[in-house]
């Protein structure tokens, strides 16, 4: 712990100094002067050195907590032994590297099973050591220090503060004893944790402190529904707001004396009754919140109005409801602006506006949103196509992603999305490594004006201010079966944005194809089309034996019309047997005249994808054994028959965002303590006079 | 499917008991019409008729009631993969006669976690005699992650009736004994085939339960 203390000549006796009085004189003004500055250099010399023991002491205390976060809750290791094995493979990966570097046949073919049992030459694998599993760690997505975490909670902006709240589980890798925990950060991406936010201490949340949302008052007040699972496992909705709002920290919060303020209501099942949403302001002077529910296998979103969210009353009917998607959890009803690039607040509604409505099917664990018109007169929201309604249509990520919230971000003016990222491998792997899920990089949400039909998803600016050493690769030219290795460093951490252009005569003259194409029965990058698969292969060794593709696949089908399938393939991205293995991915709209690109966040164990600007997008959970740390590459690749393709790519290096706890040092600009004001404003002063004095 | 024996057995004495009643306090019955005299005859008719009509409708309705707890058993395990060892592991607990759905899947964990627990016990005797075999190890790992994790998981989101946490966690358990048997791949024969067999079973079976929560 650093003396933070300046040191300051207040001994004048402590420090020798050149003056000696000469016999029997007064002192000239030019002896006056050099006084002055000898000491004034001295002043300078001492402040620069107590600059160097306060920047050290800080380093040292920062350089602490990040080895404790990373050393906390070693995982247990596994038999092997580490050193033995880090040799053999550093052993093949240089044999490989010298047979496999330039252009490749082309990926092979090999069959592709969730949980594949294939483990080759009868040779059992036992590959989760320590250094594996703690390679899985995220360095700039939102996850606690350890333990489980699932749902988005109440995000809001407040006081010059984005807070984020989760469900969380203090006790394990896994879901269970279910509490709100809580991090703030000034800018999306750098996370302060501070402690838990509400616990399970009443009886109408004893069995779990659910998902809830914030609703901000235009007092700033801040109001906050969850759900609360009572002592007989009943579903209730709870109030709780700030215990002081002028906390910008907002660490205390206080439950409702008088929760629960809503039970189900007759004909709602007791277990069929949560997340409610944020609330919109009505004409009526009344402010409108939404529940998921469902009525056997319909899904449907109750309505309640209520002025000071204590009593409410429940419309008649529903908001919406859709036949055979289930119970809709974490329902998110919202606007959009049909002509404008902002976001806008929850209560807006008008001709321009366009409203979303969402839920999380939780039958099939996916996320669906839909757009329409929400006629406030009746109550009612009516999708505009009833053929891709909610559950039945467009997903927001066709990989890992579920139980996601919106919430107006009136600092910038924009809707921000979170999505809950689960793991895609065993629980023994979570229980060893000692944590378990992510949150997925906060995304604007915007009414796409180009095609009308769906929303564009995109990772929020601020993540920009992680790039690193940025290179450029400018027309690359890859023939159809080949791949191509990019040199970009360690590839574990990286900002990909690519553009393709395929050759337009190819696919002028390709086939038509009655292929009825699915990335998920596609069998992956390894089937090749005449149009495709290209692409990345991301979080790949040398060897390929591990890579994560991530591909358009161009399909022309009858008429002429040319579709374009954007996918994942997990199924080669680990030799580990106990992840998914699966291929995911959707059809993405490619309009005339735009080329195919592609935005790839690759942060270790998750890579978040994003096609056309964000129409399409992909989340993919892999855990790789080989293709780690600085044995982790990047290639382009084409696995088309026909066509070659040209790409051009902006590739950063992306920092960590060190997320770790809130400690008043780390409050950045905001505060003002004894230390901050010593280094900003008295060292320069000090560094100023002494290199003046020096010269 | 339930015995015909005892269905049979069960529903005879049940008839039985109102008309031996009705036998025995005929005598008195019949006193006291004489006491109050005409139609006695049909007045005890009709009173043995009426025993006997009670007689059989508790006989049907014993008989709905019956069928209906033998039914939601055979109803729900007939939605697994494996409706015997469904059945055999839901008879065997008692409390199987009067349990919903969500009783069912709890008595369903209770058999995986005592399964995993058997075979964990196994696994660490082995263990003791090859300390560095690294198949027992990583089986060990899985086991207790079974027991650590997936099964207090399925036992909370039970109690909560939130399904898909209570699925991830015996489908996690499906995982691991599979996972612990791939070990042994290649190997002729190991004492811990039956086990994991077993706990994979009961838990495929116990995530198929907890699959028809309404």
């Amino acid at each position: 712990m650093a003396d933070t203390r300046p040191l300051l000549l207040s001994d004048p006796d402590a420090l020798p100094t050149a003056y000696t009085p000469l016999p029997g004189g007064s002192s000239s003004p030019e002896i006056r002067r050099i006084h002055v500055k000898e000491v004034l250099a001295m002043f300078a010399g001492v402040v620069m050195v107590s600059l160097l023991v306060v920047i050290i002491g800080n380093t040292g205390q920062d350089g602490n907590v990040y080895h404790r976060h990373n050393r906390r809750d070693k995982p247990m290791l596994l038999a092997a032994s580490p050193t033995k094995e880090t040799a053999t493979k550093a052993e093949k990966a240089e044999k490989l590297q010298a047979v496999t570097r330039g252009m490749a046949a082309g990926v092979s073919e090999k069959s592709s099973r969730l949980y594949s049992s294939d483990v080759g030459a009868g040779t059992p694998v036992y590959p989760w050591n320590n250094s594996m599993l703690s390679w899985q760690r995220t360095a700039f997505h939102f996850q606690p220090e350890k333990n489980w975490m699932n749902d988005p909670n109440g995000p809001l902006f407040y006081k010059g503060w984005y807070h984020f709240f989760y469900q969380y589980n203090p006790k394990g890798a896994v879901w269970g004893n279910i509490v709100w925990g809580h991090a703030v950060s000034r800018d999306l991406i750098h996370w302060l944790h501070l402690p838990l936010a509400m616990v399970a201490d009443q009886w109408y949340d004893i069995n779990g402190v659910w998902t809830g949302s914030a609703t901000i008052l235009p007092n700033d007040q801040i109001v906050m529904l969850y759900t609360g699972s009572t002592n007989e496992s009943v579903q209730v909705q709870c109030l709780a707001y700030p215990a002081d709002h002028k906390d910008p920290l907002l660490t205390k919060w206080v439950k409702y004396s008088g929760n629960p303020v809503l039970v189900p209501p007759p004909g709602t099942g007791v277990k069929d009754f949560r997340d409610p949403t944020t609330a919109w302001y009505t004409t009526d002077g009344k402010w409108r919140i939404t529940i998921g529910s469902k009525v056997n296998k319909t899904g449907i979103s109750l309505v309640y109005d209520t002025k000071d969210f204590i009593t409410y009353e429940q419309l008649d009917g529903v908001l919406h409801a859709v036949p055979g998607t289930g119970m809709w959890e974490c329902i998110d009803f919202y606007p959009v602006s049909k002509t404008s690039d902002k976001g806008l607040d929850t209560s807006q509604n008008g001709a321009d506006v366009k409203h979303v409505m969402k839920a999380s099917l939780d039958d099939d664990r996916n996320d669906y949103y839909a757009l329409g018109s929400y006629n406030e007169k009746t109550g009612k929201w009516v999708p505009d196509n009833q053929k891709i309604d909610v559950g039945i249509g467009i997903r927001y990520d066709y990989g890992k992603f579920y139980a996601s919230k919106t919430f107006y971000d009136q600092n910038k003016q924009r809707r921000v999305l979170w999505g809950w990222i689960g793991e895609s491998d065993s629980e023994n792997a979570d229980v060893k490594k000692g944590w378990a899920s992510l949150q997925g990089i906060p995304r604007t949400v915007l009414f796409d004006q180009k095609t009308g039909s769906n929303l564009l998803q995109w990772p929020v600016e601020e993540i920009e201010k992680l790039r690193l050493n940025k290179k450029n690769f400018d027309k690359v030219q890859v023939k159809a079966g080949s791949v191509v290795p990019l040199d970009v460093g360690t590839a574990t951490q990286l900002d990909i944005v690519v553009e393709f252009e395929l050759d337009q005569k190819v696919v002028e003259s390709a086939a038509e194809s009655n292929e009825e194409f699915s990335c998920q029965t596609s069998g992956g990058a390894a089937k090749r089309g005449a149009l495709g698969p290209f692409g990345l292969l991301v979080l790949a060794d040398d060897s390929l034996s591990e890579r994560t593709p991530v591909y358009f696949y161009v399909v022309k089908g009858s008429g002429g019309t040319v579709n374009t399938y954007f996918c994942a393939d997990q199924t080669r991205s680990s030799v580990a047997t106990d992840v998914v293995k699966q291929v995911s991915g959707s059809y993405v709209p490619v309009l005339k005249g735009e080329t195919l690109s592609l935005r790839i966040l690759v942060d270790h164990s998750i890579i978040e994808s994003f096609a056309q600007g964000g129409r399409t997008t992909i989340t993919t959970r892999v855990y790789p054994t080989q293709a780690i740390y600085g044995a982790a590459r990047l290639f382009l690749f084409n696995n088309a028959t026909d066509t070659s393709f040209t790409a051009s790519l902006q590739i950063w290096q992306m920092n960590s965002a060190f997320i770790r706890p809130f400690s008043p040092d780390a409050a950045s600009h905001a505060s003002f303590t004894p230390v901050t004001v010593f280094i900003k404003f008295i060292v320069p002063f000090g560094i100023f006079l002494t290199l003046y004095f020096v010269r | 499917m339930f015995s015909l024996k005892t269905y049979g057995l069960e529903s005879l004495r049940l008839i039985s008991l109102p008309c031996l009643y009705a036998e025995r306090f005929i005598p008195q019955i019949v006193l006291h019409i004489i006491k109050h005299p005409p139609n006695y005859q049909s007045f005890v008719l009709k009173m043995k008729n009426l025993m006997c009509l009670a007689a059989v409708l508790i006989f049907f309705i014993q008989t709905a009631i019956l069928r209906t707890e033998a039914n939601i058993i055979a109803q729900t395990c007939q939605k697994t993969p494996n409706p015997p060892v469904c059945l055999s592991s839901l008879k065997s607990d008692p409390r199987s006669a009067q349990a919903d759905i969500y009783g069912l899947a709890i008595i369903m964990v209770d058999v995986v976690k005592a399964k995993s627990t058997t075979t964990l016990n196994q696994i660490n005797q082995l263990l003791k005699q090859s300390p560095r075999d690294k198949g027992l190890i990583d089986c060990a790992d899985r086991y207790n992650a079974v027991l650590k994790g997936d099964v207090p998981e399925a036992y909370e989101a039970i109690n909560v009736r939130r399904r898909m946490f209570a699925l991830d966690g015996m489908n996690d358990a499906v995982n691991e004994a599979n996972g612990c048997e791939r070990n042994f791949a290649g190997r002729s024969s190991h004492p811990l085939t039956k086990l994991n067999k077993d706990v994979a079973d009961v838990a495929s079976v116990a995530a198929a339960v907890i699959n028809q929560f309404g």
